[in-house]
Parts: structure tokens; C-alpha cells; sequence
């Protein structure tokens, strides 16, 4: 059994996170670099436990509530949910 | 009645700590409002009541009992905290740093838990130094650096200021950078024994005046290439503000007792000259207005009660809820109660702003101490926004509803045991989880359930099912504009701190029906009579307390609980909670058991 969420490739999840940063920010999406450090747009330690939450509504996975903390732009946001999300495709296989 | 029901077990530490402090009306007691004023005046810190506490035990109830300590119960801590404050708040104050070593007990290695209990169990007290004069909080912008070191060490150069205690300790749990980028894993917490840092490497920053809490030492310390070993570190480097934010969801439910313990001499001061001082022919407490003021008050009181109780309780039980319920618990216990305060003082007229005279000229330091809690460990207003910032979540996730419904009696039933505090499992976020509020469907169907009975009359009981209907509506309400709301730019909207202000009141009335209905078999009496949870409920149906909301019958039946409670000499509480004996002098055998 597969879910929706393993066919979530880097690109889709770059596009994800700032999708999600954006709402939470309520900043446009084009302003976002993905390597620029989530706190350098505002973003505070609450708000980075609650894009976690609406992260795992999307990939209909549990995180780490600190996640964001520890991969601090979209992009090593994106790398470190693939690789997540590939350890769990291998685990279903 | 009143008289069969018993203090429940867990409340027993308060009540013989009460007993061993003595009367507070006894000006020879080291915690009696004489004493406490007569600091207050000298600016004076209270060492001789810091000492009688020492000798009672009290450090023991900061350790686990794991530790070879006496913590047990966050309902007891609370409990024997409300005892302290309500005699004096700057002794509650000076003595609480002694908490700051619950930072080791969440994010310690063994070595280290078994070090800090050592510490503690031999008097040493702690200062929680995270706060610097530039960055108040916004703690992952602080300054102060703690620079690694070729053996693994660190060296700290900077300065936090104003930290309590921050002179007066023996060790300090410090929150410094270790990473210059601006992240939230910028920081790392240490744990450090001063006595082992070098003299010429770290000073302290004279006392600062404060408005309340005169005696309290309130001052600074500072670093110049102080060495600190890597034993000093607690937790992984780079996890200091997440062990932080932590730590607060402990201590700022804990917040509640120094609210309560104020708020509890407030009453007992107002009402007693409500009572005896006479105006226009009758006593004050007889005039319309005064009488509402003091039955809001009380009410006040209560709920405020019901909302730490519950949150104690619920810090055993829904640890990862703690993100967001210490906001919610500390929000309305403060609120209520400095609410409240500020009504006494109308009451008590110009002498409210009295220095001596009636009540040791009390009442104006009760006002000025209360004050700050509201700012303690988290502000109001900090609590709030954090709130408004995951309301969306919490009524995504109610909505939704859960796999595993929570065990309601567990939570509200206070003669249910606890099970032990689980340090390592709070959380920063509780993703959208709140026990309380989930229980409300359950509740409302155990009050259609009830008959009346000899405790709870037909009508109260009637009153209670549509106050609570309305609780349910205007629940339902708050959730659509939460998810209405669609405000632009970076920060929570006015409004949205509006929900989150009306969600925390919503959640004090869930707690005060919950624990209702769940020990009214146990407690009886006027607890069991229901009409102080059908006061407190239509009154958070209206915008804010309003002169003449509460109906004369109810008014009349909280100020005779109030009175019998005042001329007993017991706490203004939902509990039958007897205080010291009226005369009685202070005792120095340890009730703590011993160091």
C-alpha cells in the first residue's frame, strides 16, 4: 500500500514548503528564496511548529514538531523530506 | 454537607505547611502580613522567611522522587505554592527559582539530574538567566555567547539582566548563543555551579527598584571569558530555546499559584472591611454594588481554581499539550484575578492605597505584587499570540475529532491518582490536541443525564443545561470566526487575539463543568449545589464582567459560601481547606520530611 505522499518529488516539495510559508507568513509566494533561512522572514518559533502541523496534514505523515528548526530553509526542508519520504517507499516495498 | 467533605489527599503537604507557618495575623510569625510589610517598606529581602522554609524542607518538593526528592503531584506543588504567596508574594518569589532545576530534570543526562537534586537538597538555589536588557522576549536574538573551547569547554562573554535571584544563587541555569546565525538553533542551555567559575570572570549587576516585589533581588549577572566545563551543557548544543519553551510550559502553569495566594488575601481583606465598615446606615457589603464586586471576585476565585486544577492534572496526563494549555491556564488564571483586584479596590476605597491602617496597609502590595505575574515566564500578551497563531489548528483538529477519546474522569476526578511527571515528554507543538475542549460533547451528555437531587435543586439544574447549551453555541461561534479570519501582514491581527482571549475563557468554563460534574458526588455541599459553575457560566456568555449580571440569588449564595469560608478561617476555594488557627504561632519541625 502506497499513500499520495511518496510520489512527492524535490521540486513538488520545494513548491509545498513555500506554499505553506507563504500562508503562514502571508507573504507572496515569489518573494521566497529557498535557501534563505526561515527566520530571516519572520517566521518564530510557534509558527515554525505550525507549518510542521499543516506540513503533516499534507504529506499525511508525523513530524518531528522541531523540524523546521533543525532544516532551517525550504530547500533543506525539501532534501530531508524526500529522503523521509524515499526510507519510507523502500520500508513499503 | 460542607462539613463531611474532605480536603483531598493530595493537599495534604499544603495544609500542614499552612499549619506550620502560623497564623499570618500573628505579627511574630516570620510570614505575617506584619513581616511582609515591613520588608516591603525596607526594600528588605526575606531571608529569615526564606530560611524558615529551608528548615520546614521545602527544597525536597523540587526533586523527583526518582531523585531521591519529595515531587510528586503538580496539584500539590500548586497547592503549597498558593500557602507561601498568599502571606507574602516576594517570599513565594524568591524562594520559586528554586524551579528553574526542573530544567535539568527535562532535558538532563542522569549525572547531571543527580547533581542539580544534590544542589537543591542542600539549599542551593538557581537563577534562570535567559533575558538581556536589549532583547526582552525574544530570547533567539540574545547576545550573550558561550564560545567552544579546543577541550569541548565553553567561554561566555556577555550580560542577562533583570534575572531574579541572579545575585543570590548558588548555580544558574543560562541560556547562551553558540551559533552566530539567526535560527532557532542558535542557542544552548548550560547548567553552572558559580562557586566553580574563576572570580575574575563573571560579576553581578546591582539590584534594579521595582514597582512590587521590593525585596525580591532582581539584578544581573555578566561574563568576561568565563570558562565553563562541557559537563555544563545540558542537551545537544544548539537545543537551548527548545528546552527553554519547555521548561515555561511547566513553570507558567505553575504561575497560577502565586495569582491565587494573592488573590485569596485580596478577598479576605476586602470583604473583612466590607463587612464591619458601616456607611449610610448598613454595612458596606450590604450596599448593591460592593456586594456584586465582592461575588465577582469570589466567582473569580474559583474559576480561577478550577483552571489550575485542571491544568495541573493535566500536566501528568496530556504532556504534549502543555504548548498551548500553560498559555491558556496562565492567561485566565491572571486575568481573573488581577480583574478582580482591581474591582477590590473600588470596594475598599482610598484605603487601597494606603500604606498601614486597615490590614497592615496590605492591599497595595497584594496589587503591585499580583501585577507581574501576568508578565512572568511568557507574558499575556506572548501567550496570546502564540495562541492566536495555532487557534486554526486546534478547531482543524477538533473538528476532525480523534481516534482515541480522552479519559475525562482521569483528568477532572480528583480522587483519581496521577501518574508520575513525565519531564521528557513535553512538546512545542500539541498539534491542535486540547483535552479540555474535547471533552465538552461528553460532558453535556453526562449533565443531560443528571436528576436533580438533595445537592442540586431542579431549577439550578435546569439553568445549568441552558447555560451550557450556550457555552456549546458560542464555542461553535468562536470556531467559524477562527476560520474566517483572513487578516494580511506577519502578525495575528487584533481580532485574532480576541479569539484567542474568548477561547481561553471557553476553556475555564469547560474546566469548571467538568469538574463539577466529576466531584460532586465527593465534595458536596455548596460545590455540589451548582450555582457558582451556573454563575461563572452566564457570565462568560456576556463581553466582560458587567455590574448587575448576576442574578440576587446567585450573588447571595457565593457571598454566604465567601463569609462562612472567612469567618472559619478556611481558603477561599472550591475545597474545604481549613488555614492556620487564629492565634496560632509558627513551627519549625520539618514537614517535608528531612534534607
Amino acid at each position: 500500500m502506497t499513500t499520495i505522499a511518496t510520489s512527492f518529488e524535490l521540486p513538488e516539495l520545494q513548491r509545498l514548503m513555500v506554499t505553506l510559508l507563504a500562508k503562514e507568513l502571508r507573504l507572496d509566494a515569489k518573494a521566497i528564496d529557498v535557501n534563505r533561512p526561515f527566520t530571516q522572514y519572520g517566521l518564530d518559533s510557534i509558527a515554525a511548529v505550525t507549518v510542521v502541523g499543516d506540513l503533516e496534514d499534507a504529506l499525511s505523515l508525523e513530524l518531528p514538531s522541531t523540524l523546521l528548526w533543525d532544516c532551517p530553509t525550504v530547500n533543506a526542508m525539501a532534501v530531508h523530506l524526500r529522503a523521509m519520504l524515499g526510507n519510507r517507499e523502500l520500508a513499503l516495498v | 454537607m460542607d462539613s463531611m467533605a474532605r480536603l483531598p489527599a493530595q493537599y495534604a503537604a499544603a495544609l500542614a505547611l499552612e499549619q506550620a507557618l502560623g497564623d499570618p495575623a500573628l505579627p511574630a510569625n516570620t510570614l505575617s502580613m506584619r513581616q511582609a510589610m515591613a520588608h516591603d517598606e525596607a526594600d528588605a529581602f526575606p531571608e529569615a522567611a526564606v530560611a524558615l522554609l529551608d528548615e520546614l524542607g521545602m527544597p525536597r518538593t523540587y526533586v523527583p522522587r526518582a531523585l531521591g526528592g519529595g515531587f510528586e503531584s503538580s496539584e500539590t506543588f500548586i497547592a503549597t505554592g498558593r500557602v507561601i504567596a498568599r502571606r507574602d508574594m516576594t517570599v513565594a518569589v524568591s524562594y520559586s527559582t528554586m524551579l528553574w532545576s526542573m530544567l535539568a530534570w527535562i532535558g538532563g543526562d542522569a549525572a547531571q539530574k543527580q547533581a542539580v537534586a544534590d544542589w537543591v537538597r542542600s539549599g542551593s538555589f538557581p537563577c534562570l538567566a535567559y533575558t538581556e536588557a536589549e532583547h526582552g522576549a525574544d530570547l533567539s536574538a540574545n547576545g550573550l555567547t558561550a564560545r567552544r573551547t579546543d577541550d569541548g569547554g565553553y567561554v561566555l562573554n556577555g550580560e542577562k539582566w533583570p534575572i531574579n535571584r541572579a545575585t543570590r544563587s548558588g548555580f544558574m541555569v543560562l541560556l547562551a548563543r553558540t551559533d552566530d546565525a539567526h535560527s532557532l538553533r542558535n542557542h544552548t542551555l548550560f547548567i553552572v555551579d558559580k562557586a566553580s567559575l574563576p572570580a575574575e570572570a563573571h560579576y553581578h549587576l546591582p539590584r534594579v527598584k521595582t514597582h512590587g516585589l521590593r525585596g525580591c533581588d532582581i539584578s544581573g549577572i555578566g561574563f568576561r571569558d568565563c570558562p565553563v566545563p562541557a559537563s555544563a551543557r545540558l542537551g545537544a548544543e544548539g537545543h537551548g530555546l527548545e528546552l527553554a519553551l519547555k521548561g515555561f510550559q511547566v513553570t507558567r502553569t505553575f504561575c497560577a499559584a502565586l495569582s491565587l495566594g494573592v488573590g485569596d488575601s485580596a478577598i479576605r481583606l476586602v470583604a473583612g472591611f466590607a463587612a464591619e465598615r458601616r456607611l449610610y446606615g448598613t454595612t458596606v457589603d450590604r450596599l448593591p454594588h460592593a456586594r456584586d464586586v465582592l461575588a465577582n471576585a469570589y466567582l473569580s476565585q474559583l474559576v480561577a481554581e478550577c483552571v489550575s486544577i485542571v491544568a495541573a492534572r493535566g500536566l501528568h496526563l496530556f504532556p504534549a499539550q502543555y504548548s498551548t494549555w500553560s498559555s491558556v491556564a496562565k492567561v485566565q488564571v491572571t486575568h481573573l484575578v488581577d480583574h478582580a483586584m482591581r474591582q477590590l479596590a473600588t470596594v475598599l476605597g482610598a484605603r487601597h492605597y494606603l500604606r498601614e491602617n486597615h490590614g497592615e496597609g496590605m492591599f497595595q502590595k497584594l496589587l503591585r505584587d499580583g501585577a507581574i505575574v501576568s508578565v512572568f515566564d511568557g507574558s499575556s500578551v506572548v501567550c496570546l499570540d502564540g495562541l492566536a497563531t495555532v487557534l486554526p489548528m486546534l478547531v482543524r483538529s477538533r473538528r476532525q475529532g480523534t481516534a482515541r477519546p480522552v479519559d475525562a474522569a482521569a483528568l477532572f476526578d480528583l480522587q483519581r491518582a496521577l501518574p508520575e511527571m513525565p519531564f521528557d515528554r513535553y512538546d512545542l507543538s500539541g498539534r491542535g490536541r486540547d483535552a479540555v475542549l474535547e471533552c465538552l460533547p461528553g460532558l453535556l451528555a453526562r449533565l443531560d443525564g443528571l436528576e436533580a437531587d438533595a445537592d442540586c435543586t431542579a431549577p439550578t439544574l435546569q439553568a445549568l443545561r441552558a447555560a451550557a447549551a450556550i457555552l456549546q453555541a458560542q464555542l461553535a461561534e468562536l470556531d467559524a470566526a477562527v476560520m474566517e479570519e483572513a487578516s494580511v501582514g506577519q502578525r495575528n491581527s487584533a481580532r485574532q487575539f480576541g479569539h484567542a482571549q474568548r477561547y481561553v475563557d471557553l476553556h475555564a468554563m469547560v474546566s469548571a463543568l467538568g469538574l463539577w460534574l466529576h466531584n460532586r458526588h465527593t465534595l458536596g455541599g455548596f460545590f455540589a449545589a451548582g450555582q457558582w459553575l451556573q454563575s461563572a457560566l452566564v457570565r462568560s456568555s456576556l463581553v466582560g464582567v458587567q455590574y448587575g449580571a448576576m442574578a440576587p440569588d446567585l450573588v447571595e449564595a457565593l457571598h454566604a459560601q465567601m463569609d462562612m469560608q472567612r469567618n472559619e478561617s478556611h481558603m477561599f476555594s472550591l475545597l474545604r481547606w481549613p488555614l492556620a488557627t487564629a492565634g496560632s504561632p509558627e513551627s519549625r519541625q520539618p514537614v517535608f520530611g528531612e534534607l
